[in-house]
């Protein structure tokens, strides 16, 4: 099995490297790698074919506006629409790096999009590279040459900075509130040139956290240049802090911000003190302000570095060397999202959060794979999950259980616009799910968490429950109908004297059908008939009534054969106490349910017609929703039963009959939405 | 109204024609992002409006009803004199946190025989209608607003068109949509002159 899946990657490895050469850009380290593949989607719509479709034109009239020219042709904005664009995630215990990287055709065509008034125009030169800090935000880093575009996010980590040795280190610590605490201007202003002064300093702390920024050596020889400057601009506003007025320590910071606007982390810097709010009151909100953004200079020069190495140093150890990665690699799909250990990265991800506790809340959960599929038939999303062995019993016990057979003898196929089939073992659910809790909060709470599991596994019979409720259901949604219903009005006599009447109107109202299967209904019964004498409930021939006004609409219960029914079509409840129900369901539908842990189904195009414009609104409303929902294809989505250590899914949308592609079907169903 | 100054009021909010709606959305915790109270938070601010009422200068009498089977609510009380229905409305809209309420104050000169209301519309109303989703502004469409002043006496003139007077002239009813009271297209001032 091994020498399969090596010598599939040995296949697939040329693949990657010629068609996707981007991906040999992206670390091994990356957490999560997502890719839309340009060619594949060439394949189903040519540039001249999106160039004429509505949503081409759209898109291109949206990126004309923008940059103030005019476009009509996708490959003329300088991207290569013909390679695969990738989103990837670096991240550390500081900061997290969310980066575009994007295949360049043509760098002048997209140089000038970017300087045409879309987005900054102050763009540096260093080499053969491009460098430009977002001013609005300068932890946003474009930096492109003729050949690729990297378009990196820096999101620092706000608990990193909460740490006493990263704050003694940076001198960066968050105010806290506290009227008592009284402070000149000019000190909260140092504060704000200190971080200026120190951007270039900083940017060695990721390289000493983690692999993901430039090697250090890069990072002294860049930084080394500025550094004498920037020490000496330091030495300049400590004076200032000490002598001189807030004014005057503005004028310095405007000085050191034009000494250093030529290279790209003065712009950050220079970014920072002129967005900075006027200081003329001490408070909270200024300090909280200087804190904000002293750490966004910060968080920009490391930005800053780490895309100027992405292009300086080639990446050695890719993550097209990675094997969980390669393995995922599937060529007929259009888009995918891989992500080495879902654990690590939600782990990641809330452990910069100081406001959360740490948590493992996807303990167990490891590599996940999402692919995007388009062919004639239908679009599919295509999930996998890999678990540890602890996670795949957890989950076999958790779903160990089928649909109930009897439940499929209550449906009719014609009737069904939606549905949600499930099946779960309530028994192992129920002992399962204190220990998940437990595991979710053991790291900041071991002791609560332990005794919290143990009281709910006290308090819960498991077993007793598990009769009543066996785990498994189907919620069906039949469509709509008009339902005569009273309301209460005024009227006055000649006198004005106001007399209540009663009057009626129709209203569409949703049918529905839920039924679930119960080996020991008792209880239920129990309540059922409590509720007969309380006249909440109304014995019929079979089933119930519930008359409480409370409800939306009428609801009728029954109890049959173990299966619990809960509706709204008293038609359908005289069938089934009769046994004269007319089930109907294909063989492929049964199929699909009886192997699907959880099983979804919406049909658009069954609910089409059944809106009103009284619901709705507009006539001419109704009737574009009723055209989109009517050209909509059938939906479902599925979890299938975990196999071994994989948990799948799938997400489908089918294209109708006809339709020359899955991709050219859903531009014509946006533009049928958009269009007036 | 009495001659002497005194009567008594009846405020109603009637969503009985939208009950199926409000029924399914007291089913939920929240609607197109607006948190939906539950029968006990109208019930409480409720009795908080009744609490304010009571201690209210001139006001007795202080009654309330909430029918969650029909979604009709009412509020009665009584007044000692007409003065004592100054801001009433206004801080109760404000105790319940309605902004833009268009205000409207309440004066019965004895010696002439008049009831005026002056209504003064807020453009505050218009511009927090239009913060609403579209969802949001469907409520106010066929929504409507009637107001019925009672009195002893026969009515003998007013001076707002869009009231009516009672086959007995001694009741007078303005009938409008909410939405042109929302917009202002509609006012409700009106001075009446009664028989003396």
């Amino acid at each position: 099995m091994r020498r399969i899946l090596y010598l599939t990657l040995i296949l697939l490895l040329p693949a990657l490297t010629k068609a996707q050469d981007l991906v040999q850009q992206i670390p091994a380290d990356a957490k999560l790698v997502a890719t839309i593949k340009g060619n594949k989607f060439l394949e189903l719509m040519s540039t001249d074919e999106f160039n004429n479709s509505y949503v081409g034109k759209q898109f291109l009239n949206a990126v004309s506006k923008k940059a103030h020219c005019s476009y009509t042709d996708i490959q003329n904005l300088g991207i290569d629409v013909h390679n695969s664009l990738y989103y990837y995630l670096l991240t550390n215990d500081s900061v997290s790096y969310n980066c575009f990287l994007v295949p360049v055709k043509n760098a002048d065509s997209l140089e000038k999009i970017i300087k045409s008034g879309a987005f900054s125009p102050k763009i540096s030169i260093e080499g053969n590279l491009h460098i430009l800090v977002e001013e609005h935000d300068s932890s946003n880093v474009w930096i492109w040459n003729d050949k690729q575009l990297l378009i990196v996010n820096g999101m620092a980590k706000e608990n990193y900075f909460d740490r006493d040795d990263v704050a003694t280190r940076y001198d960066i610590h968050k105010p806290f509130y506290n009227y008592s605490i009284q402070s000149d201007s000019a000190s909260v202003m140092v504060d704000t040139a200190y971080a200026v002064v120190d951007s270039a300093m900083t940017v060695v702390e990721p390289t000493e956290k983690a692999p993901v920024v430039a090697p250090k050596t890069t990072v002294k020889k860049q930084t080394g240049v500025t550094s004498k400057k920037r020490s000496t601009s330091k030495k300049k506003t400590a004076t200032v802090a000490k002598k001189t007025k807030p004014a005057k320590a503005e004028m310095e910071e405007k000085e050191n911000a034009e000494e250093t606007q030529n290279d790209i982390e003065g712009a950050a810097v220079v970014d920072s003190v002129v967005s900075a709010p006027p200081m003329q009151a001490d408070s909270y909100s200024l300090k909280y302000s200087a804190y904000f953004q002293k750490k966004n200079a910060i968080t920009s020069s490391w930005t800053i570095q780490f895309a100027k190495a992405a292009f300086s140093k080639p990446v050695t150890n890719s993550i097209a060397t990675n094997p969980s990665y390669l393995k995922s690699v599937d060529p007929a799909q259009e888009a995918s999202l891989w992500i080495g250990s879902t654990n690590e990265l939600v782990t990641s991800i809330l452990s910069g959060k100081t406001f959360l506790p740490s948590m493992n809340i996807m303990s167990g959960w490891k590599t996940m794979t999402a692919g995007l599929t388009m062919d004639k038939q239908q679009i599919k999303i295509a999930t996998r999950f890999e678990v540890s062995d602890s996670a795949a019993n957890t989950l076999k016990r958790m779903y160990d259980s089928k649909l109930n057979k009897k439940l499929l003898n209550y449906l009719n196929e014609d009737r069904m616009i939606g549905y949600i089939s499930y099946s779960i073992n309530t028994k192992n659910y129920l002992e399962e799910y204190p220990k998940i809790l437990a595991g979710v909060y053991g790291n900041a709470y071991s002791d609560e968490a332990a005794l919290g599991a143990d009281v709910l596994s006290w308090l819960l019979d498991e077993e007793a429950i598990s009769k009543v409720f066996k785990g498994d259901g189907i919620f069906v949604f039949s469509g709509l109908s008009q339902k005569e219903v009273s309301y209460k009005e005024y009227n006055y006599d000649e006198n004005y004297k106001s007399i209540e009447i009663e009057k009626k109107k129709k209203e569409t109202l949703p049918d529905f059908m839920f039924m679930m299967s119960s080996e020991d209904p008792t209880i239920l019964q129990k309540i059922i008939n409590y509720g007969v004498k309380k006249n909440a409930v109304v014995a019929e021939n079979g089933y119930y009534k519930m008359v409480s006004k409370s409800l939306p609409m009428q609801v009728y219960a029954m109890i049959k054969d173990g299966v619990v029914f809960l509706g709204t079509n008293q038609t359908d409840f005289e069938k089934i106490a009769t046994g004269k129900f007319d089930a109907k369901l294909s063989k492929e539908t049964k199929k699909s349910m009886m192997s699907s842990h959880l099983l979804t189904y919406f049909s658009p195009k069954k609910l089409s017609g059944k809106l009103t414009s009284e619901e709705i609104g507009e006539v001419k409303t109704m009737m574009k929703i009723n055209k989109v929902l009517g050209s909509t294809g059938d939906i479902y989505m599925r979890s299938n039963p975990i196999n071994g250590n994989v948990l799948t899914g799938e997400i489908t949308m089918d294209v109708p009959a006809g339709e020359t592609n899955s991709l050219k079907y859903l531009f014509s169903l946006i533009e049928l939405s958009l269009k007036d | 109204m009495k001659e002497s100054g005194s009567g008594d009021v009846t405020l109603t909010l009637n969503m009985s024609q939208s009950k199926t709606k409000l029924a399914s959305i007291m089913l939920l915790d929240s609607v197109s992002g607006y948190k939906v109270p539950s029968k006990a938070d109208i019930a409480k601010k409720m009795n908080e409006a009744v609490d304010y009422l009571k201690k209210s200068e001139g006001i007795t009498n202080v009654k309330k009803t909430i029918d969650f089977d029909n979604y009709i609510a009412t509020i009665n009380f009584s007044f000692k004199e007409v003065s004592n229905l100054n801001n009433l409305t206004d801080n109760l809209f404000k105790m319940m946190k309605v902004k833009g309420v268009n205000k409207s104050s309440y004066t019965y000169n004895k010696e002439k025989n008049t009831f005026n209301r002056s209504y003064v519309y807020a453009a505050e109303a218009k511009s927090e209608y239009n913060k609403l989703n579209d969802d949001a502004k469907s409520v106010f469409k066929t929504a409507t607003y009637t107001s019925i002043y009672r009195f002893d006496s026969e009515i003998q003139d007013y001076n707002n068109k869009l009231a009516t007077v009672s086959k007995s002239k001694k009741a007078i009813m303005l009938k409008t949509q909410a939405l042109d009271l929302i917009n202002g297209k509609a006012n409700l001032s009106n001075n009446i002159q009664l028989s003396k």
